[in-house]
């Protein structure tokens, strides 16, 4: 018998922190990602505040832009690794970032989505670290 | 593409009315298919495979058929084909000015002659304009000698980003060298590595909010901090495209947070800074470029 790995919960269920300190971007991304039956919890405009979000909500899974101000997203992916070893980041990235993805690696990142998004993309992306494709 | 300078230049002269002028951008438009859809309706390649080309061209910054070949969805020579089926942009405008009676055939070639004199194009720039190929018009545009080439890139790029992301009705005029820029808004993010690049996007309110709106996926129709994020935006995945082609001549730049300016914005600079007006139909964005790190921005606000 096969069995599936599954997260804690469906996608229908999985709690979503969004972190981009671009409203335009976070606005499309919630709208696939609501689209695609996941919660968006709360969202984020920098690795500070996406941080004390994580310790608010509990998010299912972290989606953190790399570029923002006061914190970058590598700041913010090595604070709530650091403290939630077992969270879930899955960084986003303007292309040509590489120099930001592998350090991103290093620190634990999950995996990556790039901009402009591509919806099928971004939602099998998210399946996947929730375990659920 | 022709149509849209050529047309331009009819309208600035009288020869067709603004309305006129819009039509036939409008028109030329409707006649010219994506080469996706083309190939779709042809048979050579199924939606889906048109639809990861075309999101994989946004993040690559590569011409759909090198994409599509590469992928094996399609071979050099059907390829070809569409592009031979993509039609003439050229014969296509010819043919909207006279089936309108707008020009005889005689007058549209008396006029060519004085557009190309007037404009100070040469021959193979006219034969740049007439190609459609955005690769052959840019430098038509950023020939100044004085212009560095990481910045003829650069314009290069986000010409290509404009068409691919806001309007394909995309008119370029000279780039032109400037000591200083002001306007009452502006999105800029600046880039560093081995060297420094500070990109600003600004313009009239229509063309701002066009591509504010275009980009975005919403109606904006106001400058303020939504449309201005849209266009910061538009400028941060436009730059990682850039960031993403140097780096294949490791060439690293990171990108800093874009940020929005209004008020009384100036920018000025002792280095080279240049201006590339952009023209979506009669609407003018500007895009300004500084390069090395001598440029002084006044009446900055980040973003969020």
């Amino acid at each position: 018998m096969a069995f599936v790995r599954c997260s804690r919960k469906g996608v229908g269920m999985a709690n979503i922190l969004v972190v981009d300190d671009s409203r335009t971007s976070r606005k499309i991304l919630r709208g696939i990602l609501e689209g695609a039956g996941f919660t968006i919890v709360a969202e984020a405009t920098n690795g500070v505040e996406g941080y004390d979000k994580y310790v608010e909500f509990q998010p299912d899974l972290v989606t953190m832009d790399i570029t923002m101000p006061v914190l970058d997203g590598l700041g913010g992916l090595k604070k709530i690794k650091e403290a939630f070893p077992e969270s879930k980041v899955v960084m986003v990235t303007a292309a040509g970032q590489k120099n930001k993805m592998v350090e991103a690696v290093q620190n634990g990142a999950d995996d990556f989505i790039p901009k402009p998004f591509d919806s099928e993309q971004l939602v099998a992306t998210l399946k996947r670290v929730l375990g659920e494709s | 593409m022709f149509g849209n300078y050529f047309g331009k230049y009819l309208q600035e002269k009288g020869v067709l009315t603004e309305k006129q002028y819009e039509d036939l951008l409008d028109e030329l438009t409707e006649a010219r298919l994506r080469l996706g859809t083309l190939a779709v309706l042809n048979g050579m390649m199924t939606n889906e495979q048109a639809d990861e080309v075309n999101q994989l061209q946004k993040l690559q910054d590569r011409r759909f058929g090198d994409i599509a070949t590469e992928k094996g969805y399609l071979t050099d020579e059907q390829v070809g084909a569409l592009l031979r089926m993509q039609g003439d942009q050229y014969l296509l405008c010819i043919q909207v000015l006279t089936d309108h009676d707008y020009l005889s055939l005689g007058e549209i070639q008396k006029y060519i002659n004085s557009f190309k004199r007037e404009e100070r194009f040469s021959a193979l720039d006219l034969e740049a304009l007439k190609s459609g190929d955005l690769d052959k018009i840019v430098p038509v545009f950023t020939k100044e000698a004085s212009i560095p080439p990481v910045m003829k890139d650069y314009m290069a790029l986000m010409a290509r980003n404009v068409v691919r992301f806001i309007s394909g009705d995309l008119r370029l005029k000279a780039a032109q060298r400037i000591n200083d820029y002001s306007n009452s808004y502006m999105a800029t993010q600046e880039m560093s590595g081995e060297f420094k690049l500070l990109v600003g996007l600004s313009g009239d309110k229509d063309a701002f909010l066009q591509a504010a709106s275009t980009f975005g996926q919403e109606e904006f129709t106001e400058i303020n901090e939504d449309s201005l994020d849209s266009v910061c935006e538009f400028i941060n995945c436009s730059n990682g495209l850039y960031a993403s082609k140097m780096s294949e001549d490791d060439v690293e730049l990171e990108l800093m947070p874009p940020v929005m300016h209004t008020g009384e914005v100036k920018l000025w600079t002792d280095g080279p800074m240049y201006l590339v007006p952009m023209y979506i139909g009669n609407r003018r964005l500007e895009l300004v470029i500084c390069l090395e790190s001598k440029w002084h921005l006044s009446d900055a606000a980040e973003r969020v």
